[in-house]
């Protein structure tokens, strides 16, 4: 008996074999030479195959601890805050929990959401200062990251938007919420850190989540321990200490919200 | 990275990277599976183990090592097949059924109802729930349910056992319809493979135009309108109800396009191996009446929980009264197959009892046709709308976590409706806009233009301009999807 006959399949099924091949082989040499391709304001996405075969190693940032503190308290600072919680779409429940807070604590709030936003576009347009110039908040609770956990080379390519974002809020007391990884990044977190120095930088990566079933976005009761988390770290551990009295009771009342388009800037 | 770690990741099996219809790593299997196919498809041996060892490849790429709940289950019922097709008495027959029925309900019932009865019974006895670490093999439901048939078949002697396992481990295991439907009789598939494979140019074209298809509504449409869906789902009473009202319209295009088109995907793969794996959708928002609806939606298990389940309880032989009590319990059964939740059960127990409603309405009420044209048409307008806002509502309680969160959205939408966001939603969600009416839209071509569409692309559109589409289409699921692959939602069931 024979195993392999010789009879083949019609013209057609080859063409397609072909076809697929073609498009495997495409991709995978646009992503190997990591080729980018902008079509009007947007850029065509990776296909991630260079990554399976050669994943980015990054070191971890070590120069944030030596970051010169400007300011700061050691005590904590019991006056009513006016925040201003901006940031990515991360910051959904986050602002429901925050809500709480200024609630207990005589703060007040307002927020942005930036839809799909990351620091590629806060770090190439000025939105942030305008929001920081129209509502003058006295602290600025930064929200942003989780839209670029991946991104190849970034601590080289997006180095200087992290630096601008930064200059953008400095002086003012910040914390940039760092985002809730579901898989390791690729160096946002390790780039954040270093710019904006361990007490102004909460790294939610910690955490784990209850996620949604995008399997990014955490759940809103998970969202409310991260806000809790956040909460005690702002208390105790930032740079600019403020009192963060926990609420007894969740009023699940969203904020008003100013929201933009999940459009860049450029 | 070293090339025997590729390798390894390549090999084995990763639980937060399943390999499915959708992934990069399927398409890098699946292209060098076709090369060698083809040299091997044409001798039933070769073919035969081909097939099988890369059905248990997939399997074990999407599941681990569940794979032998499935082996387990396979050489089981194989041998109880033949038990029940040479017992000479009645009883024997009879006791190796329930043998059968026994273990691959069995192992159903543990891998996904364990749970639920603990904590029902913690409920009921007021003791506190732990729930078990209990992982649930993908498709078990499905092959589950593909056995039970195989075995029932036997049993009523509507079909002969093959002798042949390799042809019964290929019926049960063939990779396109392993792991979410659908559900193939072996009355319809055994016999194509005692056949001569003839690899029909239309047929091949048929199947690649099916997995483009499958993979856009998948990849493209379901994974994006998702992420609006999920938000609002997650925490309905801090949306107002238009928001509401688009996340329940967004899910009922999400859960279509979701599952039809992994089913498009299966039978388009099917069909480029040369295997016809039947229908599974046939347009069914399209439907006038919930009765059609079911004739519709996900035709494979509506035909199974028929034959098997409603016919076996009685069906429609012993009087209108228990012809309802029996279409409701059928539903309500189908309602629990799709998840351990009585979520699932009310929205079973909901269709049993619209299409007990619809049964006594077409032979009480409207057992007629309109005589004017314009009559049937509003009346066939005012029963689609019915129908599909019935199909819609229920759907709430299908995805909400819980019975709270589905009241919640409910009164959102009742108490909190105001047009006024629809000029602010289109400009924070135009895309997901866009995209459910782009859904909407293909679902409504009329079922009699699409075979005339499906034959233009066939035969008229030339090969480069399909091979752009394909490219072009491939890179839109880049750009739409989320940072890792998403699951399809029936591969929970």
């Amino acid at each position: 008996m024979k195993f392999f006959k010789s009879q083949k399949p019609p013209r057609d099924y080859f063409q397609y074999v072909w076809l697929l091949l073609g498009s495997l082989i495409l991709f995978s040499v646009l992503s190997f030479t990591q080729t980018k391709i902008v079509i009007g304001n947007y850029e065509l996405k990776d296909s991630g195959i260079r990554n399976f075969f050669l994943p980015e190693v990054l070191p971890l940032a070590n120069i944030a601890d030596t970051i010169k503190k400007t300011g700061g308290n050691d005590k904590v600072d019991s006056s009513a805050q006016k925040f201003l919680l901006i940031g990515d779409s991360m910051l959904e429940f986050l602002r429901v929990r925050l809500n709480d807070y200024c609630r207990k604590n005589n703060h007040t709030m307002n927020t942005v959401i930036w839809y799909s936003s990351s620091s590629l576009w806060y770090g190439q347009c000025d939105t942030l200062k305008y929001f920081i110039n129209k509502h003058k908040p006295t602290y600025v609770l930064l929200v942003l990251g989780a839209n670029e956990l991946f991104v190849k080379n970034i601590t080289t390519e997006r180095a200087e938007y992290v630096r601008n974002i930064v200059a953008q809020m400095d002086p003012l007391p910040f914390v940039w919420i760092g985002p809730p990884n579901w898989k390791d990044d690729t160096g946002i977190n390790d780039l954040i850190l270093r710019y904006a120095g361990k007490d102004r930088y909460y790294p939610s990566k910690k955490l784990s989540f209850e996620r949604t079933k995008d399997g990014a976005h955490p759940k809103r009761e998970s969202a409310y321990n991260w806000m809790d988390s956040v909460a005690v770290y702002l208390q105790t551990e930032a740079r600019y200490k403020i009192l963060m009295a926990k609420p007894d009771t969740f009023l699940n009342k969203v904020p008003p919200t100013e929201i933009l388009k999940p459009n860049p800037p450029f | 990275m070293r090339w025997t770690n590729i390798i390894h990741n390549l090999l084995s099996y990763d639980a937060s990277s399943p390999m499915l219809f959708n992934s990069g790593q399927f398409l890098f299997f699946f292209i060098l599976f076709l090369i060698a196919y083809s040299f091997l498809y044409n001798n039933k041996l070769s073919r035969t183990l081909f097939v099988l060892g890369f059905s248990f490849f997939f399997y074990y790429k999407a599941s681990g090592w569940y794979l032998i709940v499935l082996l387990i289950t396979l050489a089981v019922d194989y041998l109880l097949a033949h038990a029940i097709y040479k017992a000479k008495q009645q009883k024997y027959r009879t006791l190796w059924l329930i043998f059968s029925l026994c273990t691959s309900l069995g192992l159903l019932a543990y891998f996904k109802y364990t749970n639920f009865f603990l904590e029902n019974w913690a409920l009921l006895s007021g003791n506190d729930f732990e729930p078990l670490d209990i992982f649930l093999p993908i498709g078990i439901s499905f092959y589950t349910f593909q056995t039970l048939s195989y075995i029932i078949d036997v049993y009523k002697r509507e079909l002969t056992p093959t002798n042949n396992f390799l042809d019964y481990a290929f019926y049960m295991c063939f990779f396109p319809h392993l792991v979410a439907g659908p559900i193939v009789r072996a009355k319809f598939f055994l016999p194509q493979l005692k056949k001569k494979i003839i690899m029909n140019p239309e047929e091949i074209q048929r199947g690649f135009f099916l997995i483009m298809q499958g993979l856009f509504k998948k990849a493209v449409l379901a994974d994006y309108i998702s992420q609006y869906n999920d938000l609002v789902f997650a925490a309905p009473g801090t949306y107002s109800g238009f928001e509401n009202l688009m996340a329940v319209y967004g899910y009922t295009l999400q859960i279509y396009c979701d599952f039809s088109g992994y089913s498009d995907m299966a039978i388009g793969i099917g069909l480029l191996l040369g295997f016809n794996l039947g229908i599974n959708f046939n347009k069914p928002y399209q439907a006038l009446s919930i009765t059609d609806f079911w004739r519709r939606w996900h035709i494979s298990l509506s035909a199974w929980l028929r034959d098997y389940l409603y016919i076996s309880l009685g069906g429609n032989r012993k009087g209108k009264v228990r012809q309802y009590i029996n279409l409701f319990i059928t539903m309500l059964l189908g309602g629990l197959w799709h998840g351990p939740s009585w979520k699932f059960v009310f929205w079973g127990g909901m269709h049993g009892l619209g299409l007990s409603i619809h049964k006594f309405w077409k032979k009480f009420v409207m057992p007629g046709e309109f005589e004017s044209k314009w009559g049937s048409k509003i009346y066939n307008l005012f029963s689609w709308f019915i129908t599909f806002h019935f199909v819609v509502f229920l759907w709430v309680f299908f995805r909400a976590n819980d019975f709270n969160t589905a009241w919640t959205m409910i009164t959102q939408i009742t108490s909190d409706f105001d047009m006024a966001y629809l000029s602010p939603f289109w400009d924070v969600r135009y895309l997901f806009v866009v995209l459910t009416l782009v859904g909407f839209a293909i679902h409504a071509i009329p079922a009699k233009l699409y075979p005339q569409m499906e034959n233009l692309y066939i035969k008229k559109v030339p090969f480069i301009i399909k091979a752009a589409a394909f490219v072009l289409l491939i890179q839109l699921c880049l750009q739409f999807r989320s940072e890792s692959v998403q699951p399809f939602i029936y591969f929970q069931f």
